[in-house]
């Protein structure tokens, strides 16, 4: 249920009337109050304002009706009603407001790829409620949405300039087209003017003459491509030295075959790796069958249900623009936490992988790869896209995939790393940094979740649990009807235009919260309705009464109409407002299924109200004016004064 | 002239005050009765407030029971063949929460039992602490709504009115939960809306009643023969619409019953509809007959010149909203 939303829809719909309701009987009843039935009166033999009222009231029921139909809203119904799957969440532990709120947008984002007609995604206190009714594939959505996204690390094999530069329908690929290629990627040195400087990184080895140059003539192009780098953040000779003392000594040689061996497995035996060309940043080692394959004129990101870990896909940059990307090397499980600094010229983000062979080591393996892309068979895993601009080295980069889309493409620039000191800089704005820390840390989600309540529920269950109880309050409603009019005769017809009332705009806000707020209806809010059919005959009972009660000490009928109306309506009022009260309180103090019967208690005592205020005494009065009643009050269940 | 018509013409002379000597103690008994019942059997609680897993399968007819042990990965899950006369049968296995890490094994499974797809299969599954979370909210509801109504009537109409009102509110509550713990009769969250409903209806009905009490009592020399006979005539005043009202409420909620019991096998709308039926009655028994005495006795105990001073202020204030 949509919290923030409904207040407002609630009120928009019907302030007006309700308004106008109001103005109307203050009018009506301070005339009552005094001269009653002597006021001016209409032809029909009731005072005019009587007549506006309820016809007011009528017109309102009957627009409104037909307005649904025009409009063709219908009631939305619960997943209990019409099948599907709702799910409610809790983070594994406690979680500042805007981290829900923004679990809620992107399980929205999710959901949103689904088509369900009417999805509802919403906060409930620290609990995320996830309603899909009349999702079709139920078991698919609920992986979708509860799963923690994998976050997977896929080589780039190009990048969105040399995607867009080779894209064009029709157009082979061609290993050397270098001169286009390359040139995007001189651009990373501009984001390592960040990198620079963040680092107290080994300013002195970089080569320092290679890198203004390029930055000059490309700078302008690049910058929205978000190209990273990823680098050690330890200065220190170290830098230079790690990739060859740690990576090598403890783990490259065991992790070697392992990722070498995959990429082995699958890509020579199929493709053709094409000869190292001269230019060094050149994509053309890679496994060109594939590129043609998957990247070649695409586009359009891979379809969400081929994005399979292992293959070759393309996907959307969060900036925009396709990358082709090779298998997964290395997924989230191998993080442990991330963070963001603020370095000389921006903000930079510092993952943390965990300690161990799992972790920090089988992210060493996939750096030893992509910092040295012209070793070996590396450039078929993960090719050269562009330069170090500290060392002039060619360097491949890695993508961080969440939901499919490139979040971040830093190029990897050690072979090794130490698993605490390692840090992706680049173009940042602290909220890009603080995302991407996010995205690193949770996965999808700023918040570890836990489904609390699953529930699905297959459409033909929920299809006959509406009949019922669609035919239990018809049949009600009939046999409350019987009832009313055998008890108090014509009078009792006044009791069931009110429920006819009621119901006609019932039906038309039930259908528009469905239709503009996605406000379903479940089968508590049905039998909430269903039991206030009875509140409802209750309010004109207590009126009935009353004006039995004065009319057997002898006054006539339609002066014990008006007298009986101020002690009525004053009971009517008091009694619904605990029940507003209570409506109130649970539907702001509860989850789930309470919280749908409250909404629905608390528009069917609204409308009681107002059909007690605009509906009931006219049209008693106009029953009690007529001829024929007159004659024999009888016929309204009144006692005939003399006889008692 | 015959009861029928004095109670139509609302001038029936039924003397409530025996009839009270004898509904208090019955009242209270059956309140502690359930009050021990609860405490000592409990109620039978459904796995939304247990924690656990359901998961239901259409089958066809010559699959029962055992053929559906036979495929499940926990030997001691409870399995039910469940016959619906309209949509045919259906297998029903319920675990612990144990199985909610299953849940993927159990749909799998279930799914090639009833020869459908895994989408077909419903599910239910609540963690092991959701269910004491989501009591624990409902509680504090309505801790708050006692308070906030107590305060609303208080002000509406006295504060004697309100305790009242709150007494019969309690009866009505335990009573019905009582019956769901003498008869296991499984309580889910449309039990606890059904309750909710109660609660309201049960609120709304002593507020009709007491509300005549204090219009009579606002009439000049209203207290002469005494207060108790004053809620006494009120009683009689009210009777019918008593009667009437109830008898409207219950019509939906027992077509309900029966509609819910014909075409659904077990189900949810029986569930709301067996609560509601017990608590309507209650509801309006209890304001006649459990709220009106205590009123009575709350009253008696008042200094009868304080009360009339009291009332005097109300007849002007009331005077004085009229002009206006």
């Amino acid at each position: 249920m949509a919290d923030g939303k409904k207040k407002p829809a609630k009120k928009g719909r019907s302030s007006s009337d309700k308004q106008a309701a109001r103005s109307k009987n203050s009018g009506s009843a301070s005339r009552s109050g005094t001269a009653t039935s002597k006021s001016k009166k209409a032809d029909s033999g009731v005072p005019t304002s009587y007549l506006v009222s309820a016809l007011t009231l009528i017109a309102a029921a009957i627009g409104g009706i037909i307005y649904t139909l025009v409009v063709g809203n219908e009631p939305l119904l619960g997943l209990d009603l019409q099948g599907g799957v709702s799910v409610v969440y809790q983070p594994t532990e406690e979680a500042d407001e805007e981290s829900l709120e923004q679990t809620v947008e992107i399980i929205r984002n999710r959901v949103d790829g689904l088509g369900v007609a009417e999805p509802e995604i919403s906060r409930q206190g620290d609990t995320i409620v996830v309603d899909l009714p009349g999702v079709e594939q139920q078991q698919r959505a609920l992986e979708l949405v509860g799963d923690t996204a994998e976050l997977r690390f896929r080589p780039v094999l190009l990048d969105p300039a040399r995607m867009a530069a080779i894209g064009a329908p029709g157009q082979t690929f061609e290993p050397d087209l270098d001169t286009s290629a390359i040139d995007p990627d001189g651009d990373i040195v501009d984001d390592e003017d960040g990198a620079d400087e963040d680092g107290d990184t080994p300013t002195d080895d970089a080569p320092a003459d290679e890198a203004p140059a390029d930055d000059a003539d490309e700078s302008d192009g690049e910058e929205e491509q978000g190209l990273q780098n990823i680098r050690g953040r330890q200065d220190t000779s170290d830098d230079e030295e790690e990739p060859v003392d740690e990576a090598p000594a403890d783990d490259e040689p065991a992790e070697e075959d392992p990722v070498d061996g995959e990429p082995t497995d699958e890509e020579p035996a199929e493709e053709e790796l094409v000869p190292v060309p001269a230019d060094a940043a050149s994509p053309a080692a890679v496994s060109v069958t594939q590129i043609e394959e998957v990247c070649i004129g695409a586009t359009e990101p891979t379809a969400p249900e081929d994005d399979n870990a292992e293959d070759y896909v393309v996907l959307a940059g969060a900036e925009g623009g396709l990358y082709c990307l090779g298998p997964t090397l290395l997924t989230g499980e191998a993080l442990e936490s991330a963070d963001v600094s603020v370095v000389f010229a921006g903000w930079a983000v510092n993952p943390l992988f965990r300690p161990g062979p799992d972790g920090i080591g089988a992210f060493n393996e996939v750096a030893a790869i992509c910092a040295s892309p012209l070793t070996g068979n590396n450039q078929a895993i993960c090719p050269p896209v562009g330069v170090d601009s500290q060392t002039g080295q060619p360097r491949g980069a890695l993508a961080i995939v969440l939901d499919a889309e490139v979040i971040s493409a830093p190029l990897i620039n050690a072979a090794a790393f130490d698993r605490s000191n390692i840090t992706i800089s680049g173009s940042f704005e602290e909220e890009g940094a603080r995302d991407l820390a996010l995205a690193l840390r949770f996965g999808a989600l700023p918040v570890e979740l836990e489904a609390q309540q699953t529930r699905t529920v297959s459409a033909t269950i929920g299809d006959d649990v509406l009949r019922a109880g669609v035919i239990a309050g018809l049949i009600g409603l009939g046999f409350v009807a019987i009832y009313l009019l055998s008890y108090y005769r014509l009078a009792g017809l006044v009791a069931i235009g009110g429920l006819l009332i009621s119901g006609l705009l019932l039906w038309t806000i039930i259908a528009w919260l469905g239709a503009n707020y996605g406000l379903a209806i479940s089968l508590a809010g049905i039998v909430g309705l269903i039991v206030s059919i009875g509140v409802s005959a209750d309010s004109n009972i207590v009126y009935f009464e009353n004006v039995k009660d004065i009319s057997a000490k002898g006054r006539r009928v339609s002066t014990s109409v008006e007298r009986a109306y101020e002690s009525a309506i004053s009971t009517i009022v008091k009694a619904d407002v605990v029940s507003l009260i209570a409506a109130a309180l649970l539907y702001f103090l509860t989850v789930g299924a309470v919280k749908g019967f409250a909404l629905y208690l608390g528009i069917a005592t609204i409308l009681d109200l107002l059909v007690s205020y605009m509906f009931m005494r006219p049209a008693l009065a106009w029953i009690a004016s007529r001829d024929a009643v007159r004659e024999n009050p009888r016929l309204i269940g009144m006692p005939v004064g003399g006889e008692a | 002239m015959s009861l029928r018509t004095e109670l139509y013409n609302s001038r029936s002379k039924i003397d409530f005050q025996p009839l009270w000597r004898k509904s208090v103690p019955v009242s209270v008994t059956l309140a502690v009765v359930s009050a021990l019942l609860l405490l000592i059997v409990g109620l039978n609680r459904s796995i939304e407030f247990e924690g656990g897993g359901i998961f239901e399968v259409p089958v066809p007819d010559n699959i029962g029971v055992a053929d559906a042990r036979d495929v499940l990965p926990d030997p001691n899950a409870k399995v039910q063949l469940v016959e619906d006369p309209d949509a045919g049968s259906f297998i029903r296995v319920q675990t612990g929460t144990e199985g909610i890490a299953d849940s993927g094994l159990y749909i799998e499974r279930l799914s090639e039992l009833g020869g459908v797809t895994v989408d077909d299969v419903s599910v239910n599954t609540v963690g092991p602490t959701w269910g004491s979370q989501i009591t624990g909210k409902a509680i504090r509801a309505l801790v708050l709504f006692f308070f906030v109504v107590a305060a609303y009537l208080a002000w509406r109409l006295e504060w004697r009115m309100a305790i009242g009102a709150l007494i019969a509110v309690v009866h009505d509550l335990l009573i019905t939960s009582g019956i769901y713990a003498l008869f296991r009769i499984e309580v889910s969250p449309a039990t606890v809306i059904a309750l909710l409903t109660i609660m309201g209806y049960s609120l709304y009905d002593t507020v009709v009643v007491y509300d005549k009490v204090l219009e009579n009592e606002l009439e000049p020399g209203s207290r002469n023969r005494g207060y108790t006979a004053l809620v006494n005539r009120s009683m009689n005043q009210v009777l019918m619409r008593s009667v009437n009202t109830t008898i409207t409420t219950v019509l939906p909620v027992l077509s309900m019953l029966l509609v819910g019991w014909l075409l659904l096998g077990g189900s949810t709308l029986r569930d709301f509809a067996v609560a509601l039926f017990i608590g309507l009655i209650l509801g309006t028994y209890s304001s006649i007959f459990l709220a009106a005495p205590v009123l009575s006795w709350l009253k008696e105990r008042q200094d009868d010149e304080i009360a009339e001073a009291e009332l005097k202020e109300r007849r002007d204030a009331r005077r004085r909203s009229e002009q206006s």
